[in-house]
């Protein structure tokens, strides 16, 4: 942590997401559908692997609250 | 109920102490804000009980930041309840007002407003007139936690829905100090249309009041449509003191959220 090309910038993306779980889980959003992880440009395998395990994750939850929520204004 | 605001007041203009003090009046059947100058003058002075304890509020620490820019070598006094004086403080630690600058003078809330805003501290550290009210539990932020996930959905979009976007949360919030209001950037929010793009809207408002919101409620008592939004900013406090042992006003220094200076780097 820390070690940032943009600083600070994971120390404060860790806070947000810390929040932002909470926040969404508060409002009727299940948290796991925000996942923050640390992947650097020369791991490609564990980015592949993250985002196979995240769009498990995504697909068991099924489509979000918020997509359904938008339909039915459209309509 | 006012007598000892008045003679504490009279007392610091007597003395010099301060330029002016702002508090509420009442005139022509209304109670609003007002800059008492003149120790001779202070008969209009409310404390903002009409039918009911504290029904008519004001940010009166967000009007003392544009006084205060106007007169910055000028030391003024202010009313503050227990989360105007939060506010206070979490001003200062934005750099909004200059504590050397401001004089709080204190008035403690009675027990049926202390219910009403479900306040952790219904009463500033110093005060002249009230007693101390029992501390309150946020038990609508229970009520809505004990939902389930979707019902918890259900329930705020029920409620975002009836948002007609007057701005009035954002306006009448004493930490609502930016320039720029990303509430108001034409990239994010879409204008032309009611309600606005929920539950977004709301969830970035609840965003930026994380480790600002001081709980005094306005929010939720200004907005026509009697959206909760109370209850929403109560939950985003308790995130941020869980997960930082922060709560604005209530802790001492800077929000963990500040990207500026050390506090980012901690």
């Amino acid at each position: 942590m820390g070690d940032c090309h943009y600083l600070y910038g994971n120390v404060a993306t860790e806070k947000r997401v810390r929040f932002l779980k909470k926040l969404l889980a508060f409002s009727g959003i299940e948290e796991e559908r925000l996942r923050c992880k640390w992947v650097s440009s020369a791991e490609a395998s564990e980015f592949v692997e993250e985002m196979q395990d995240f769009t498990e994750t995504l697909r068991a939850l099924g489509p979000s609250p918020l997509k359904q929520a938008g339909a039915q204004r459209a309509a | 109920m006012t007598q000892n605001v008045k003679k504490k007041v009279k007392e610091l203009l007597e003395s010099g102490k301060i330029k002016g003090f702002l508090g509420l009046c009442q005139k022509n059947g209304h109670i609003g804000p007002h800059l008492f100058c003149d120790p001779d003058d202070l008969e209009s002075m409310v404390l903002g009980d009409e039918e009911r304890p504290g029904d008519s509020r004001y940010p009166l620490n967000k009007l003392l930041i544009h006084i205060a820019r106007s007169y910055p070598d000028e030391t003024f006094g202010v009313l503050v309840r227990g989360c105007d004086e939060r506010g206070l403080k979490t001003l200062y630690t934005w750099n909004q007002l200059n504590p050397d600058k401001v004089i709080p003078v204190g008035v403690a809330c009675p027990q049926e407003l202390a219910d009403a805003c479900e306040c952790l501290r219904p009463y500033p550290e110093e005060f002249v007139e009230g007693e101390r009210a029992e501390e309150r539990s946020s038990a609508s932020v229970t009520k809505i936690s004990g939902l389930d996930v979707k019902d918890r959905f259900t329930s705020w979009m029920k409620e975002f829905a009836r948002c007609i976007k007057c701005y009035g949360c954002r306006d009448i919030c004493p930490m609502c100090f930016c320039n720029e209001c990303s509430l108001e950037a034409e990239e994010l929010i879409h204008t032309g249309e009611l309600p606005p793009e929920i539950p977004i809207f709301h969830l970035v408002r609840a965003v930026h009041m994380a480790g600002r919101c001081i709980d005094c409620g306005l929010c939720n008592e200004v907005c026509p449509a009697d959206i909760p939004l109370r209850t929403l900013y109560k939950k985003v406090a308790d995130i941020i003191d869980e997960e930082f042992n922060y709560r604005p006003g209530y802790s001492e220094g800077k929000s963990p959220l500040n990207i500026l200076g050390s506090a980012a780097e901690e």
